[in-house]
């Protein structure tokens, strides 16, 4: 187990690379002078001169990448052109927003569309079960951003129990934490919850006809367990399949929400730095989101070597 | 001497089959409507549009939906119907941009990957996964830094990333089809590639990559609304639906009718696409089959069910059982007996209802079958119609059921042992006791090397293994009846044997009983005591073993062990016939007519009963002519 | 007086089909598996030669090598003196017209997709200048011939049975006028009354157009029903080979012998007298990988077949591997090891 974690680990650095290659040539491609695009055509030569010789964008690329590169093996991301500030510093800031957001969404999403999923393959064919597939097809088409305006207004502005924007941290207040939480997390959980009830579904559904549950039954084993040891234990590989790639289309749902929701997290980072033309931070922000991308990709094929029995041996 | 079989609708291919599919639901053509609608309103939208949509009318603001503006105004008193129209143009061509870049780049590459293996499988199986690993959205978002508005541009990113789901989704639908046979026996017919790669493969290929294009249009149509809404997408001069929300957003605490137009169009546009990729999804093969009917449990007659056991040795007695599939019934009033110690053996081919019958008596019957006349009755307890809980106490300790495919029928998750003590304990056994009994049950079934086999899962042991393994795990709750369907028909012959002998030790104490299901008329001479023949869902012959076999009174019986190959003769084999009729087409008099050398045309009559012909045993058939059929001299 | 070795292995010219040392293995390095392990057989023109195995005795993977659906790792394999062992199907060019297959499986073989008479015109079209009439009236003939009724040309695969399919697929296999017709257990699917109806019109068709068949299959009743001579197969390695009448009725392997036995017959007397009699073979967990593959099972087993694999040897007019027959002390022949390698 070890020994493919660590090969898939390594096989994930040449991903990366290209990823952050992509993203440093990202500037190459501004027309003009950088310093230019950065300050506008207001400013005057000696401001430009100044940018250049803060960041050396005056330097061929080739030298400005290698120089990047070297920088990052020492865990420096680079300055931010804008503020001067360390992109390195900024993003940890940034991140455990967006990782309290898409780790609390990830669990909602997995638990409410595992447990929906069981509840309706138990009920196949019943009116519950048609009403929740055409409702999971339903929620997957509701953009995140819109149904978090909406949640806005009627939770925020109508009736007023949760606020509206604003982040505190976990350390400072946990419930405030939570209540602060409590809508992204909604916003970002409705429509993966779809696909993930889906699959629940079908899988458990599956497992279920299996011969090897028609085993147990036939040994008098009580409906539970049935269930829950046989039916959900090998529908576990393609649920976690879903959630995994679900988490990925969340992460990228964070830039939206947290700009609704005015968090202070990578996303909103990302939008300040794409509209302030900050490439160093937008590299930062681009690398760290393929970072997770990564992450949650190798925790999916890591479990499905645990879940998967022919993987192991005896 | 062969009959067509005609199917209402003649099957076509896969494409052809999910274009069907699409015009005939009546949700998916509404989907179909609904977006040639908006594709139409967003085309013609300059003649269409009541208004212009940028034009300010500062004393209309906010205005809810009136005659004049059937959908209101916004903050700027533009009318929201004439926005709604402009704003879906930009989107939709942005979304149709991406989609025919990822199929255009997917589908040679997916079926060169999948059709060739080797290195082009290998590099482009790479590329794909790291199109899998760039966390998209983040990227156009990260490109707007450097092209601002420029859709065109994000939209190609997005359809060179969105070729990587294409890629994989061609590469496994061809790697299914090239594993087909007919492909190899194309191959076999010296077809070239390119003959093969268009004729057989391709069409394959269709439904599954429009399905993705269905799909792809709705992710790219979220995509790039969320862009917009962003400021990010499109210009910020032309109206969008994903600006529109953005706008309304802005204005959430003084009107928040302005968030519903866009929404709910951009939502239903979302939804139609989903819709047909759902369709085609469906109809492709492998979808779902159709939705299984729920029965409720069945009343039956209290006749049947009040009888009582004749005979104190009987231990199973099923009497007129039918078990009706939605489509009708496919066994249709089987009758008969077990006592212990014995071995009866329920033989057929395929259609006859053997393995539904044997499947009806624990109850086991899958969710769309099910038992709607007769009864079973099982140590003087009513099987049939009862309630799953009371079926649950019988199942495991009374009756015991072993599958045809060992392999499938133990849990991949676990391993043997622990299968073994889970159904130990549930039978009460204490921990320490389950351990115990685990590893003489697997003795007790011929297994040498208990300790290996229980830390093994399924997949480590061997098929002949597997089904001693079935055979203890049925043996935990120490049941006096085994049902056990085609047990040997999915080992080798010489594990068969074994199994075989296996069985006859098991009810060797006298106390146990066995029904045994099978088509090959060798397992049923080697272990039953007595044989019920059946055809068509009726049981045609019964009788003790060696007289049916030897004097057979039906004469599909006969016809049967007639057609039989032996090892030791060679040459033109006596043969029946056309094939067994399908339920739907039983015919009312003798089942077995059609096929028969000796019908009349008094077998056509009506529904034959089943005839007393008993010798030193008894013995039935359901043959008007069975009293004709001496027992042939010699055997 | 017994046959010389040329009279049961003629001159290599008369041979229609020829195997020799042929080897095939999956995988790479340390797991390969090795599923056909130096198989050498013959089939001779209108011979019908039998190949019978259990599960994983390597029997399919044979026709598919021949056939070039799968690639050899060595040996050689000859058609009318033209080596095929390493050109796949699709570049064999006339020579697949010779060679033709009826697979197992008559759902997975024919296209649902394409119309009868599209999947018999394919290979008319494709080898042979033929115009579309000649080709209708060919797919007519070809119905006919295997006892479909005319109207089945513009139907799809799914109006019909397993039986019936499965004469599409041989008719399939007609229509280039074979010589030889690898049958890949071609009634192991079919119920017991399609199945008799299917071996008569493989022993009729071969009877009217001189067809040879190397016919596949597990079932030892069934090809000693259709076929001269037999190959029995244990886990990749020839064990017995000899006229199908002798094999099963006289076996001289001590795995043939246990095959026959095993296999039951519809008569309970001449059953249990089987039974009684019949050794049992247990199945090991684990396979030696020296000597005769078999010597786990054996009742007969000695030392030297584990270590030792049995050379081939003559024994009147079969040819059997196994320890009970050393070479040089043959039932009663002098010829010794019918084979070099060992």
């Amino acid at each position: 187990m070890g020994s493919l974690a660590l090969r898939r680990a390594a096989g994930a650095v040449p991903l990366l690379l290209v990823v952050w290659t992509a993203a440093f040539f990202l500037q190459q491609l501004i027309h003009g002078d950088p310093a230019a695009y950065v300050l506008g055509n207001t400013s005057t030569a000696a401001q430009r001169d100044q940018l250049d010789a803060a960041f050396g964008l005056h330097r061929s690329p080739l030298d400005q990448y290698l120089s990047t590169c070297a920088n990052l093996l020492s865990g420096d991301l680079g300055r931010s052109w804008i503020t001067s500030e360390s992109v390195g510093r900024l993003l940890s800031t940034a991140l455990p927003v967006t990782l309290s957001l898409a780790l609390l969404s990830t669990l909602v999403t997995a638990a409410v569309g595992t447990a929906l999923g069981i509840w309706a393959a138990l009920r196949r064919g019943s009116r519950v079960d048609r009403i929740l597939q055409l409702a999971a097809g339903a929620v997957t088409a509701v953009p995140n951003y819109w149904i978090a305006v909406g949640l806005v207004y009627l939770f925020a502005i109508q009736y007023r129990v949760l606020p509206a924007t604003g982040y505190v941290q976990l350390n400072q207040s946990p419930g405030q934490w939570l209540q602060s939480l409590i809508l992204p997390v909604i916003a970002l959980s409705l429509a993966p919850i779809g696909p993930i009830f889906l699959q629940a579904r079908s899988a458990v559904a599956e497992a279920l006809d299996a011969d090897y549950v028609r085993t147990v039954r036939a040994l008098g084993i009580p409906r539970r367990r049935q269930v829950l040891k046989h039916g959900l234990r090998n529908a576990a590989a393609p649920i976690v399949t879903a959630v995994g790639f679900n988490t990925v289309g969340l992460l990228a749902g964070t830039v939206a929400v947290e700009q609704i929701f005015n968090l202070p997290g990578l996303g909103s980072q990302l939008l300040s730095g794409v509209l302030g033309h900050d490439v160093p931070v937008v590299q930062g922000v681009v690398l760290v989101f393929a970072v997770g991308v990564v992450i949650v990709n190798l925790a999916v094929d890591l479990l499905i070597g645990v879940l998967n029995p022919k993987a192991r041996r005896a | 001497m062969s009959t067509v079989v005609h199917h209402a609708d003649s099957p076509v291919g896969p494409a052809a089959r999910a274009g069907r599919a699409l015009a005939t639901s009546p949700l998916t053509l509404t989907a179909v409507a609904w977006l040639v609608l908006v594709v139409l309103t967003s085309v013609f939208a300059d003649q269409l549009a009541p208004f212009d949509p940028l034009t300010q009318n500062l004393t209309e603001l906010l205005k809810p939906p009136s005659a004049t503006h059937w959908l209101g105004t916004d903050s700027l008193g533009r009318d929201v119907l004439s926005r709604l129209m402009h704003g879906g143009d930009t989107l939709l061509w942005g979304a149709a941009e991406a989609t025919a870049i990822a199929v255009a780049l997917g589908l040679p590459a997916g079926l060169l990957s999948g059709y060739r293996g080797g290195i082009a499988d290998a590099v482009i199986s790479w590329l794909v996964d790291l199109t899998f690993a760039v966390p998209a959205f983040v990227v156009l978002v990260a490109l707007a830094v450097i092209y601002p508005q420029n859709t065109a541009v994000m939209m190609a990113v997005l359809g060179v990333l969105g070729a990587g789901a294409a890629t994989r989704l061609v590469r496994n639908s061809t790697r299914t089809v090239r594993d087909e046979l007919f492909i190899d026996a194309a191959r076999v017919s010296g077809l070239p590639l390119r003959t093969i790669l268009f004729r057989h493969v391709l069409p394959t290929v269709v439904a599954p990559v429009i399905m993705l294009a269905a799909t792809s249009m709705a992710i790219c149509v979220i995509v790039l609304s969320s862009l917009s809404f962003l400021g990010l997408g499109g210009s910020p001069e032309a109206p969008s639906w994903g600006q529109m929300i953005y706008e309304a957003s802005q204005n959430i605490t003084v009107d928040s009718w302005l968030l519903v137009p866009p929404g709910a169009v951009l939502i239903l546009t979302v939804i139609a696409f989903n819709l047909i990729a759902n369709t085609v999804r469906d109809a492709l093969p492998g979808g779902p089959t159709p939705r299984p009917v729920r029965h409720r449990r069945t009343v039956l007659a209290e006749t049947a069910a009040q009888r009582p056991d004749a005979d104190p040795q009987t231990l199973l007695g099923v009497h007129g059982l039918v078990v009706e599939f939605p489509s009708g019934p496919v066994v249709d009033g089987v009758t008969f007996a077990v006592r212990k110690g014995e071995i009866l053996g329920l033989v057929g081919e395929s259609g006859s209802g053997k393995t539904v019958t044997a499947l009806a008596i624990p109850g086991l019957l899958p969710i769309d079958e099910r038992i709607t006349a007769g009864s079973v009755r099982f140590a003087g307890e009513e099987l049939a119609g009862t309630t799953e809980r009371r079926l649950s106490r019988v199942r495991g300790r009374g009756v015991a059921y072993i599958a045809q495919e060992p392999m499938a029928a133990l849990d991949p998750c676990y391993t043997v042992g622990n299968q073994l003590r889970a159904a130990l304990r549930h039978f009460g056994a204490t921990r320490r006791a389950a351990a115990a009994r685990t590893g003489d049950l697997l003795r007790e079934v011929g297994i040498s090397d208990p300790d290996r086999v229980m830390r093994c899962r399924p997949h480590q042991i061997s098929g002949g293994i597997a089904q001693r393994v079935a055979i203890a795990l049925a043996l935990t709750g120490d049941p006096a009846l085994l049902i056990a369907d085609e047990p040997t028909t999915a080992l080798d012959v010489t594990v068969q044997a074994a199994i075989l002998d296996l069985f006859r030790n098991v009810v060797a104490t006298g106390e146990r009983a066995l029904v045994l299901v099978s088509h090959d008329i060798g397992v049923v001479a080697d272990v039953c005591d007595r044989v019920a023949v059946m055809y068509a869902g009726q049981i045609v012959e019964q009788g003790e073993t060696d007289s049916v076999l030897g004097a057979p009174r039906h004469p599909y019986t006969r016809a049967l062990l007639r057609s039989m190959p032996s090892l030791d003769t060679a040459g033109r084999l006596p043969v029946i016939p056309g094939s067994v009729p399908a339920p739907d087409a039983w015919p009312e008099g003798c089942r077995f007519a059609a096929r028969c050398a000796l019908a009349t045309d008094a077998c056509k009559k009506g529904p034959i009963p089943l005839m007393d012909v008993s010798g030193p045993s008894p013995r039935t058939t359901r043959c008007v002519r069975g009293h004709d059929l001496a027992p042939e001299p010699g055997r | 007086m017994t046959p010389t070795p040329e009279e049961v292995q003629p001159r290599t010219d008369a041979w229609l089909l020829e195997i020799d040392h042929l080897r095939v293995s999956y995988g790479r390095r340390r797991r390969t598996h090795t599923a056909v392990d130096d198989v050498t057989l013959n089939v001779g023109a209108g011979e019908a030669v039998g190949l019978v195995g259990e599960s994983g005795s390597g029997k399919s993977t044979i026709g598919r090598a021949v056939l070039g659906l799968t690639a050899s790792s060595s040996g050689r394999i000859r058609f009318e003196d033209t080596d095929i062992t390493s050109v796949p199907a699709e570049r064999r060019g006339a020579l697949t017209a010779d060679l033709q297959v009826v697979f197992q499986d008559p759902y997975g073989s024919l296209n649902p997709a394409r119309t009868i008479s599209q999947t018999l015109t394919e290979p008319l079209l494709t080898h042979r200048a033929m115009t579309a009439e000649q080709a209708r009236a060919r797919v007519q003939g070809l119905l006919d011939q295997v006892g479909l009724p005319a109207d089945a040309a513009n139907r799809y695969p799914a109006a019909f049975s397993g039986g019936q399919r499965q004469r599409i697929a041989i008719a399939r296999a007609l229509a280039s006028n074979p010589k030889l017709v690898i049958c890949d257990e071609p009634v192991s699917a079919l119920d017991l009354s399609t199945q008799a109806q299917i071996l008569n019109l493989l022993a009729d068709l071969r009877a009217d157009l001189g067809l040879a068949y190397l016919f596949i299959g597990h079932n030892l009743a069934v090809v000693r029903n259709l076929c001269d001579r037999v190959v029995v197969l244990y886990r990749g390695q020839v064990m017995e080979t000899g006229p199908a009448a002798q094999v099963t009725g006289h076996p001289l392997h001590p795995y043939t012998a246990a095959l026959v036995a095993a296999a039951p017959v519809a008569d309970v007397a001449a059953q249990r007298e089987r039974r009684l009699a019949r050794v049992t073979v247990t199945e090991p967990l684990t396979v030696a990988h020296s000597g005769c593959p078999f010597a786990g099972r054996c009742p007969h087993v000695e030392d030297i077949c584990r270590q030792q694999r049995p050379a081939r040897v003559k024994v009147g007019e079969s040819v059997v591997a196994c320890h009970l027959f050393p070479s040089g002390k043959g039932d009663s022949h002098t010829s010794g090891s019918v084979d070099e390698k060992v």
